[in-house]
């Protein structure tokens, strides 16, 4: 090594050392600096670590009170638990959960005494639905897809195959959730339906009774007209959405109230529950069949049994009927009316074809004399009822306007050939030319309106005799009260009241009834006729011997004058057997004391008849035809004033 | 550019080349620095590339080959940092593979500071990969040198080949390295 070398190897070793001490102070200053830094950073971790003891102190502070919370809640959640367990054990119920995903279903609560299922937890869907009963698992899936899709609440009765083998209802709520799933799968979100199971069975099965009790009729265990209503809103609502009508018959048996009346209502009674028997047997024709009241039925046929057809089994029906036994064996033989009207042609609402059945069967009862009778609503009966309408609906505004008048026929007194009284006719100016003073009344009757007219009539006749008394004509008037009258006005108040209102001599006024009103209650007819008696008012039977015809009942009800009816009279004179029961009445009537009228009289044959067989009055055209009152009271003989005083064979003043 | 990188340059051109020529590189160098380097300390790496520069000149040795020398020299002085550091590897392939994902990760946490180049791997099996060398520093041969440092390491012999893709914003260079 040169000299010059170890100079510059010394000199760069002394300048190195000179770096070596710049690069040491560098490193002093940095590791100082890093220092500090380190100081820092330590003095910061521990206010960190102080700050962090805070934090974990009040965190577990925090978590100690959530834990405590937590025992409480769950304290109380286990309470509830129970309570609802208890709850549902009472109300014989278990909750079900349905996971959807599965298809299992989770019950809870005592199914095992409840539903006999066990396990109760992930029962296959299919399995269940295998326990409810044919008729309601279908409803009860359409609910449930209901729920699913739209998210509609269940609520479906259905019958579940219990533990002892046996169906039972139930009632089954549900709700579509997401919440429950996961407690029982552990699968978050798992779309559920979530619901009760309560045992009705009881309760439902009450409701039952109550609605069969409510819709049928307690006799024959036939439906009742309540459910008949209803079923026919359903058949209804059935046959306008298929375009398919259907016919429909009401039965009526005639005269029942004589097989009552005969046999008593223990015999009837059975009369009534065989021939609904009889109708059973014809279920499979029809969809309906009900009893409406006493002795009134309706059938409603299926929709594939033609109008002929059911006019068929009707006839079969008539048929079977007509060789009806009583149970005892006695052949008794159902006579039948029936109406058969279709729906809707004939009726498109309950109300119109009702009327439309009731307007046939109306028709068929006008020939009930000569037995059963089948009618099918047509045209002309349509029309009939449409002219009832029209004089139904006339004839209440007549009512209310009183545009009625009275008419007066005279009745002579046989023996003298004098004017003794006079019977008020009904009359009706502004009556339509169509119609007749008879079917008015007829119509007035059917509806009802006889009660507000006869109670116009009665005062418009208490007007004229009122008049006549002041006159001083003595003669007496004789008015029509209906039997409908009877049996819902009080009519012996009425008259009373008019006698008072009126000043008129009681013994003026007869009071003419049919002999219809023998099929009211009888005694209690018998009561209101001896109050007119005791009045003074005396009674008439009018028309005797054109319908019931009861001797019984016309020796039994307090009565003056039989009136018999023109029907027989047309014959008299004419040596046929007409002219021997108006005998026989006459001296029937004598007998007992009644005095007896012959209306109708029209020819001299007939008064010189009468007068042999000693009938006490006349009245007919061959004297006078009913006459206005102004024209009454100047008929030369009405208005002598002549006593109206009767005798009476048996010599009673009257 | 951290302290060792400098103190290790200056020892081996010391060892290498002897105190003349390092004395000849630290005068011939005007750095902002004086040559005065600690370990600890951060310094511009532009000093590098001057030192290297000036050792081209004063050597005659061209500077990629100087500085693969200084990575061979270099990488025993930062295995013992790794060692120290706890971090072990089944190789140099291993090792070189963990460079992004282990090893400047826990270089970062010692010098957050630090500016260190990226080393993207795709491995072809497991006896040869690609790494994708980028950095805005031009030491793609100081990376091979160290690469050869970690062959030797681990006493595993490495073929090291290059391919420059440089850019105008950064320096890219494929590595592959295939161990035979």
């Amino acid at each position: 090594m040169t000299q010059s070398s170890i100079e510059i190897e010394l000199s760069y070793l002394r300048k190195k050392i000179g770096r070596e001490k710049d690069a040491r102070m560098q490193a002093e200053v940095l590791l100082e600096r890093k220092s500090t830094e380190l100081f820092g950073i330590n003095q910061r971790l521990l206010e960190a670590n102080q700050n962090l003891d805070v934090i974990v102190a009040r965190r577990t502070q925090a978590l100690k009170t959530s834990t405590k919370r937590v025992e409480v809640t769950s304290d109380e959640l286990q309470n509830t638990v129970n309570r609802l367990n208890l709850v549902l054990d009472i109300a014989n119920a278990v909750t079900w959960l349905f996971d959807v995903r599965n298809q299992t279903v989770d019950i809870a609560g005592k199914s095992q005494s409840l539903l006999g299922i066990e396990p109760t937890r992930g029962i296959p869907a299919d399995e269940l639905l295998l326990r409810i009963h044919e008729d309601d698992s279908a409803g009860l899936i359409d609910e449930l897809n209901l729920s699913l899709k739209q998210g509609k609440a269940i609520n479906k009765r259905c019958r579940i195959l219990s533990r002892c083998g046996s169906y039972r209802w139930f009632l089954i709520n549900g709700e579509l959730s997401s919440f429950g799933a996961k407690s029982s799968f552990g699968a978050k979100n798992s779309l559920c339906v979530i619901g009760s199971c309560i045992d009705m069975h009881e309760q439902i099965e009450r409701e039952r009774e109550i609605w069969r009790v409510a819709n049928h009729d307690l006799l024959t265990g036939l439906p009742n007209r309540n459910h008949f209503e209803s079923q026919f809103s359903v058949l209804a609502s059935e046959s306008l959405d298929s375009g398919e009508g259907f016919t429909t018959a009401l039965i009526d048996i005639n005269d029942f109230t004589q097989i009552n009346d005969t046999y008593g209502y223990r015999i009837g009674d059975g009369v009534l529950r065989d021939f609904a028997d009889v109708l059973r047997g014809y279920s499979e024709h029809t969809s309906h069949v009900a009893r409406l009241s006493g002795d009134e039925y309706i059938v409603i046929f299926k929709n594939d049994v033609a109008t002929w057809s059911a006019h068929e089994l009707c006839q079969k029906l008539i048929d079977e009927c007509a060789t009806m036994s009583l149970q005892n064996g006695e052949r008794l033989g159902l006579s039948l009316t029936m109406g058969l009207a279709v729906f809707p042609k004939d009726g498109g609402s309950l109300d119109d074809l009702m009327q439309s059945v009731y307007s046939a069967v109306q028709v068929g009862k006008q020939k009930k004399h000569v037995g059963s009778s089948c009618v099918l609503y047509n045209a002309a009966i349509e029309r009939e009822r449409f002219r009832e309408k029209d004089i139904r609906n006339a004839l209440k505004l007549a009512i209310e306007k009183q545009s009625f008048d009275l008419a007066f026929q005279p009745i002579m007194c046989n023996e003298d050939e004098c004017f003794v009284g006079c019977e008020a006719l009904f009359r009706w100016p502004d009556m339509d030319a169509q119609w007749n003073i008879q079917e008015v009344i007829d119509v007035a009757e059917n509806s009802g309106l006889i009660l507000d007219l006869g109670e116009q009539i009665i005062a418009m006749a208490f007007a004229k005799i009122s008049q006549l008394s002041k006159m001083g004509v003595k003669k007496w008037v004789s008015i029509n009260v209906s039997p409908l009258q009877f049996q819902f006005q009080d009519i012996p108040q009425l008259i009373s009241k008019a006698l008072i209102e009126h000043n008129v001599d009681p013994s003026m006024l007869v009071v003419e009834v049919t002999e219809n009103i023998f099929l009211e209650n009888i005694t209690r007819i018998a009561t209101v006729l001896s109050q007119l008696k005791k009045m003074g008012v005396r009674v008439a039977i009018d028309d005797f011997g054109s319908g019931y015809s009861s001797l019984r009942y016309v020796q039994m009800l307090p009565i003056d004058k039989i009136k018999i009816d023109k029907a027989f009279i047309d014959d008299v004179g004419s040596g046929t057997e007409s002219q021997g029961i108006v005998q026989a009445v006459i001296n029937m009537s004598h007998s007992m004391g009644y005095k007896v009228i012959a209306e109708g009289v029209e020819t001299q044959e007939q008064l010189s008849a009468l007068k042999l067989m000693g009938c006490d009055y006349i009245q007919g055209y061959f004297f006078s035809k009913p006459v206005s009152f102004d024209e009454l009271i100047k008929l030369d003989d009405f208005n002598k004033g002549s006593p109206l005083v009767l005798k009476t064979h048996l010599g009673r003043t009257l | 550019m951290k302290g060792i990188i400098f103190t290790e340059f200056i020892e081996l051109v010391e060892t290498t080349f002897g105190y003349s020529i390092a004395a000849a590189l630290l005068d011939g160098c005007d750095l902002p620095s004086g040559g005065a380097y600690t370990a600890v300390g951060t310094y511009d790496h532009q000093e590098v590339l001057t030192l290297v520069g000036q050792l081209q000149k004063l050597t005659g040795t061209p500077a990629s080959d100087l500085l693969e020398a200084y990575g061979l020299f270099l990488f025993p002085k930062l295995a013992a940092q790794m060692e120290s550091m706890s971090l072990k590897f089944d190789g140099a392939i291993d090792l070189l593979c963990s460079l992004e994902t282990i090893i400047h990760k826990e270089v970062l946490k010692l010098y957050p500071d630090a500016e260190l180049p990226s080393f993207n791997i795709q491995n072809i099996n497991s006896q040869e990969i690609v790494m994708e060398y980028r950095s805005c520093r031009p030491f793609a041969h100081l990376a091979k040198g160290l690469i050869n440092g970690c062959a030797e390491y681990y006493q595993q012999e490495l073929s090291v080949s290059m391919k420059h893709l440089n850019t105008e914003t950064e320096f890219f260079t494929l590595i592959s390295v295939r161990q035979s």
